[in-house]
């Protein structure tokens, strides 16, 4: 009995970019809206995203965007990671950076030894 | 992107990110958001250049600042940056009146709901009870939308209210629903 109020208590999750436009062009059943709507009462992120792209007469434009902004993305981050590489030596360099110094100290070690020595 | 990071869950990318340092992971991440941080851009800012502007700044921002804190909650985290952003464009151009809107709003996303953590079984027994608390133009809107499973149109269409009423109607209701349910279970107590 108690169950009928039981959606109301759900936490509510993610929604797939298809399903957002689907709902955006109206290809969505009233049950489909319906799940849709429920995720966005929950989600001030969803409730304000759908508001905005609605504001939006083109609709057909928005895949385009999409595929701009991410491709933006793509080059910023790998941008990032070569930028990285550059600045974080990894694991080899590292290794044969410290047995050079290593082997620098000892000859100069040796060197100040002999020096004194001979003196 | 490879089918596995595909599958893991934003808190999945996010650990194994801190984990391991790779932006490639984050990328995936913020490609989940894509369209919603588009969206939001859209809605405070109105044009098209200028919430690409903005989607494009939260994913600098994103990049530079996630590797510096732990963040619990990605998806809100996000929310709150792109959100934040835009009303900071928006007092910018001198519209003032955002602010009242953001200390409304910022925490919409977050909210856990102290609900959650009183025991399911005692909530629904007093829901019904708890509904004919609500007002009348609530009532209705709740009623239809979690019991009737009616879409947002199908209730514009029964009760006659609009578009933005209903919706203000089901959150606010929802939001009060939770707050007669709490002050009910601390009575109790």
């Amino acid at each position: 009995m108690n169950d009928k109020w039981q959606d109301i208590l759900q936490k509510n999750g993610q929604i797939s970019e298809q399903k957002l436009m689907d709902y955006l062009e109206g290809r969505l059943s009233p049950d489909e809206s319906h799940e849709v709507e429920k995720l966005m009462v929950d989600s001030g992120f969803i409730d304000d995203a759908v508001e905005g792209l609605s504001e939006m007469k083109d609709k057909q434009k928005i895949a385009g965007i999409l595929h701009d902004l991410n491709g933006q993305l793509n080059k910023k981050i790998s941008q990032k990671a070569k930028k990285n590489k550059l600045l974080i030596p990894d694991q080899l360099t590292l290794t044969v950076a410290a047995t050079i110094t290593v082997l620098l100290l000892i000859v100069i070690a040796y060197v100040i030894y002999r020096m004194y020595h001979s003196s | 992107m490879p089918a596995h990071l595909d599958q893991m869950t934003d808190q999945e990318l996010l650990q194994r990110y801190y984990r391991e340092g790779k932006s490639d992971l984050l990328g995936v991440l913020l490609q989940r958001y894509t369209l919603l941080l588009f969206g939001v851009g859209m809605k405070y800012l109105k044009n098209e250049e200028e919430a690409k502007d903005a989607v494009q700044h939260v994913f600098l921002k994103v990049l530079t600042e996630l590797p510096r804190y732990r963040v619990e909650y990605f998806k809100s985290w996000l929310y709150m940056i792109a959100k934040n952003h835009c009303l900071m464009k928006l007092r910018e151009k001198g519209h003032t009146k955002v602010e009242i809107d953001e200390r409304m709003m910022l925490v919409r996303d977050e909210e856990e709901g102290k609900a959650s953590h009183i025991e399911k079984e005692k909530l629904l027994s007093s829901m019904a009870e708890a509904v004919q608390e609500l007002s009348e133009a609530q009532k209705t809107c709740i009623t239809l939308f979690y019991l009737k499973k009616k879409s947002y149109q199908e209730i514009v269409s029964a009760t006659g209210f609009s578009l933005m009423q209903v919706k203000s109607y089901i959150q606010n209701g929802k939001r009060n629903l939770k707050i007669i349910l709490q002050r009910r279970h601390e009575h109790e107590r």
